[in-house]
């Protein structure tokens, strides 16, 4: 995690910042953000969410209906896209069609009319650096997806623009490319330290490039956090659910960090929201902390908490096994566990207990806005 | 079931029809025209079909006597004035239209393809009018003129659909990248558009180069453009000349219709 | 989207435009008012004088009969013409798009021409029909030449609305109409017509429109009783010379054009040709 500290400018500050459409239309509720300098921050969403709309925003696309965007320190919020000095990489690569690969990286640079030796020079280092210095000739449409995108990458750096946006780069290419392409963005990131705004509605994506993760629901940031913080310590039921597999167990608090199923069983809570006695709380719990053991031998030690449930089905994904179970409350529960030989011993309707430290569960806040 | 197939051999029976109804539709616009392209080798003067010996006659007085030929060069010429003046104008406006929202831009596309809308004998008794009070008698100006704001219109919807149909990242991704606005329409849009504009200049030279009512009108003496030479002379007498002038007329435009499907195939 | 900055700039590409059609379109447009009112003084005579003139009346029923009942078997070709286009494969529509977009292309003189070598005394028609001692028929000089005529030029005009709007409404046509099998003529009745008639009343009255206006096809195809308002214009400016009589004229048929472009708005029959 390379962080850099926060007493320095950020990079991008937006200030009260909303967009707001005829007929009362919110795309994006009033919100703040900052955006430190060589950071690399996902904003992450479903569509409709308003991730977009805040990176239109940004770009000087879209103007916002208020507040104010400054970047690198000054306010950008009346200034069009041309004077922003920004870079952004679309979806669908966006490139001139009528222009060679070395033509398409070159632009920026002669619009900036700069001397075509530097242009050369320029170009032909950043083609180097996305590997594509043996296609400097060929047209846009001559090349792979993957190769479209790393063109418009290398038009991005190539004139070192403050920050760089990427709405959903990636989502055009298949599973195998993307996840290519994704540690090569990260690289390129590594080694330039650009800022970068990055638009996604793949979660995975989200964890596994950014520093921090910006989650959108409804035209409002629900949360912002590190990866592990916000997979480890969501708030809200929709974080839980938005990243990665999570069961979400309905309970009531019946004290000071304890609550209990509709059954009766009762669940030390770990860590999160505080909870008042009486009212009813969702606790997450991730499967992969769910171990299944025998009624008999089920443990009982302090810290950890133990339902009794029936095993439903087991389903093998490759490396990782997912085991449905019915608790006592009647709701189903999914334990993962590596596939192993002895993760198949589990039968359907065999009579188990599910144990997980208390430590691993978390009360969330009841969702403002659930659907 | 007996009904069934009844009904399904009637439908059967009536799309025959239709369809051989299509086809006669379709004979009934292309033959006549092709009836032309024999006539026009005819070896005298009369009009008779099929025509009784092949010859090159009338070719030989189109392009040999200079009256006809001089009114092919100033139809060329006002033709292709009119595609640059035409393209011109109504490609810019097409991208402004296209690319901006400002209130009342529906009035201004209405009123911009309203030439359009307006029988052309009002617009040329109108240019008579107007012209006869400017005095600018004896040029070719005010055909050319007339010429283009009939043209207008049809660029600006033909450059319109084009720039619909355009990757609008494209030109933001320009403008990102710090292009200013006319860069990105000089650079960007323009280069895009390529296929679209070459479209629309060749059906403004060809709506130029067929027009008569307005040349008829407002062109003067020593400037009868071909249709209006042709208008005239058939007004008067059935002449095999004017087969000939009919089947280059019918070629030119066939080139055309071609050239532009081709050109907008090949995008 | 774009920032308001590039909205404003964009916006001043519309002049050189909306210059060009003021001076040379509104201001004769104006000019032809003003001779139509104007005689050394303000005055309305020239409208009495055109609309109590009997040549002005039998001339302005022409146009309405020859503009309608040629509309009404143009559509006749132009919808089973759509029809047949809109269920081929778009391989084969554009190729007999290719056969309609030529003759919409191809200058009017020419095709007057052509229907003149068919139609006249010593056509081809005729010329075939006298081999078999039928008597020559009088197809041409006369009200029905220039109604074959104006068909002639109208149905590419009619095709295109229609075969947009069969299109647009189902793009999947031809594949329909081949499953549906004994359905067929009962779906082209209860949906596919029904659903094209804001295509087809807006190329009905576009193209009625457009005949109003026409000039060529009843000078060269018509005899002197088939006058039409623009040759009614012509005859005035000059032959009689009286441009005061021309212009009431031109303005009586931009009005009429006008009531009936209006009407196709209230329609919204306008609002399929766009799309």
């Amino acid at each position: 995690m390379q962080r850099t500290t926060l007493t320095q400018e950020p990079m991008v500050r937006l200030t009260g910042v909303a967009k707001r459409y005829g007929g009362g239309v919110v795309a994006l509720d009033t919100l703040d953000l900052d955006v430190t300098k060589g950071e690399f921050v996902a904003l992450l969403g479903p569509s409709g969410s308003g991730k977009t709309t805040l990176l239109n925003i940004i770009a000087g696309m879209t103007p916002p209906s208020w507040g104010s965007v400054h970047i690198a320190g000054s306010d950008v919020t009346q200034l069009p896209p041309s004077k922003r000095n920004l870079g952004m990489v679309f979806q669908n690569y966006a490139l001139l069609p009528h222009m060679s690969v070395y033509e398409n990286v070159a632009f920026p640079l002669r619009v900036r009319k700069l001397a075509e030796k530097d242009i050369a020079e320029k170009v032909e280092t950043v083609l180097e650096l996305v590997q594509l210095a043996h296609a400097k000739q060929r047209l846009p449409r001559e090349l792979s997806g993957g190769q479209q995108q790393r063109v418009s990458l290398a038009r991005c750096i190539v004139y070192d623009p403050s920050l760089i946006l990427m709405d959903e780069p990636l989502g055009a290419l298949d599973k195998k490319l993307r996840e290519q392409m994704q540690s090569e963005i990260k690289r390129l990131h590594r080694t330039l330290g650009t800022t970068i705004l990055y638009v996604t509605h793949d979660q995975e994506e989200a964890l596994s490039m950014a520093d921090r993760i910006v989650l959108f629901h409804q035209g409002r940031i629900v949360q912002q956090a590190t990866p592990a913080d916000l997979y480890f310590k969501p708030r809200s039921v929709f974080a839980a659910n938005f990243l990665g597999a999570s069961n979400i167990l309905s309970t009531t608090a019946v004290g000071e960090g304890i609550a209990q199923l509709k059954s009766g069983e009762p669940i030390q809570i770990g860590s999160g929201a505080p909870v008042s006695t009486n009212h009813p709380v969702k606790l997450l719990v991730r499967p992969e902390c769910v171990r299944i053991e025998r009624r008999e031998a089920a443990s009982r030690a302090q810290g950890t908490n133990s339902v009794s449930g029936r095993i439903v089905s087991s389903t093998i994904l490759g490396n990782v096994t997912n085991h449905h179970i019915v608790i006592a409350d009647g709701h189903t529960v999914m334990a993962q566990e590596l596939t192993r030989r002895a993760a198949q011993d589990w039968a359907p309707g065999e009579e188990i207990n599910l144990t997980w430290a208390a430590a691993d569960t978390r009360a969330l806040e009841p969702d403002e806005m659930e659907v | 079931m007996r009904e069934t197939a009844a009904t399904a051999n009637h439908a059967t029976w009536v799309s025959h029809c239709a369809n051989a109804w299509a086809w006669f539709g379709y004979a009934f616009l292309v033959l006549p025209t092709l009836v032309i392209i024999p006539m026009s080798f005819n070896s005298t003067d009369e009009l008779a079909f099929p025509p009784d010996s092949f010859s090159l006659r009338q070719y030989e007085t189109f392009f040999l006597k200079s009256d006809w030929l001089s009114s092919t060069f100033l139809s060329f010429k006002i033709a292709i004035a009119t595609a640059v003046l035409a393209v011109v104008i109504g490609v810019t406006a097409a991208y402004g239209l296209a690319r901006s929202s400002f209130p009342g831009r529906g009035a201004i596309v209405l009123f911009l393809l309203s030439p359009m809308l307006v029988p052309v004998v009002v617009v040329a008794l109108g240019l008579y009018l107007y012209f006869a009070t400017l005095g600018f008698s004896g040029s070719a100006l005010p055909i050319i003129v007339g010429h283009t704001l009939v043209a207008i219109p049809f660029v600006i919807i033909t450059a319109s659909s084009a720039l619909r149909h355009m990757e609008r990242n494209i030109e933001a991704a320009a403008m990102i990248m710090g292009a200013s606005p006319f860069q990105v329409f000089r650079k960007v849009t323009l280069p895009l558009l390529k296929s679209g504009i070459i479209a629309s200049a060749l059906f403004a030279f060809l709506i130029s180069f067929d027009e008569v009512i307005i040349a008829y009108f407002v062109g003067r003496a020593g400037f009868s453009t071909l249709p209006v030479k042709m208008f005239s002379t058939i007004q008067w007498e059935i002449s095999p000349v004017i087969a000939a002038v009919a089947t280059l007329l019918t070629i030119l435009s066939t080139g055309i219709c071609v050239l532009v499907t081709i050109i907008m195939d090949r995008k | 989207m774009f920032a308001r900055t590039g909205q404003q700039s964009a916006a001043f590409y519309v002049l050189p435009a909306l210059l060009f059609t003021a001076v040379v379109f509104i201001a004769p447009l104006a000019s032809v008012i003003g001779q139509s009112v104007w005689n050394g003084q303000f005055t309305i005579h020239s409208y009495q004088s055109v609309l109590s003139s009997s040549l002005f009346q039998k001339v302005l029923v022409n146009t309405l009969v020859i503009s309608f009942s040629s509309t009404f078997v143009a559509l006749l070709f132009a919808y089973p013409m759509a029809y047949h286009m809109a269920k081929q494969t778009p391989r084969r529509r554009a190729l007999l798009m290719m056969i309609v977009l030529i003759p919409f292309w191809t200058s009017i003189l020419v095709k007057s021409y052509a229907l003149m070598i068919i139609l006249g005394r010593n056509g081809i028609i005729n010329t075939t029909i006298g081999y078999f001692g039928i008597p020559a028929l009088p197809l041409l000089f006369n009200r029905f030449g220039v109604i074959v005529g104006t068909i002639h030029t109208l149905i590419p005009f009619m095709i295109f609305p229609i075969l947009n709007s069969l299109l647009a409404r189902d793009p999947d046509l031809g594949r329909a109409a081949q499953i549906m099998g004994a359905g067929k003529l009962r779906i082209f009745f209860k949906v596919t017509l029904p659903l094209s008639m804001p295509g087809v009343a807006a190329s009905f009255l576009l193209a009625a429109v457009h005949t109003f206006g026409f000039y060529v096809t009843a000078s060269l195809l018509g005899g002197r009783g088939d006058l039409m308002m623009a040759n009614l214009v012509d005859l005035y400016t000059r032959e009689i010379l009286d441009w005061n009589m021309a212009a009431t004229i031109a303005v009586l048929l931009f009005i009429l054009c006008a009531v009936f472009t209006l009407l196709m708005g209230r329609t919204r029959a306008l609002s399929t040709l766009a799309g």
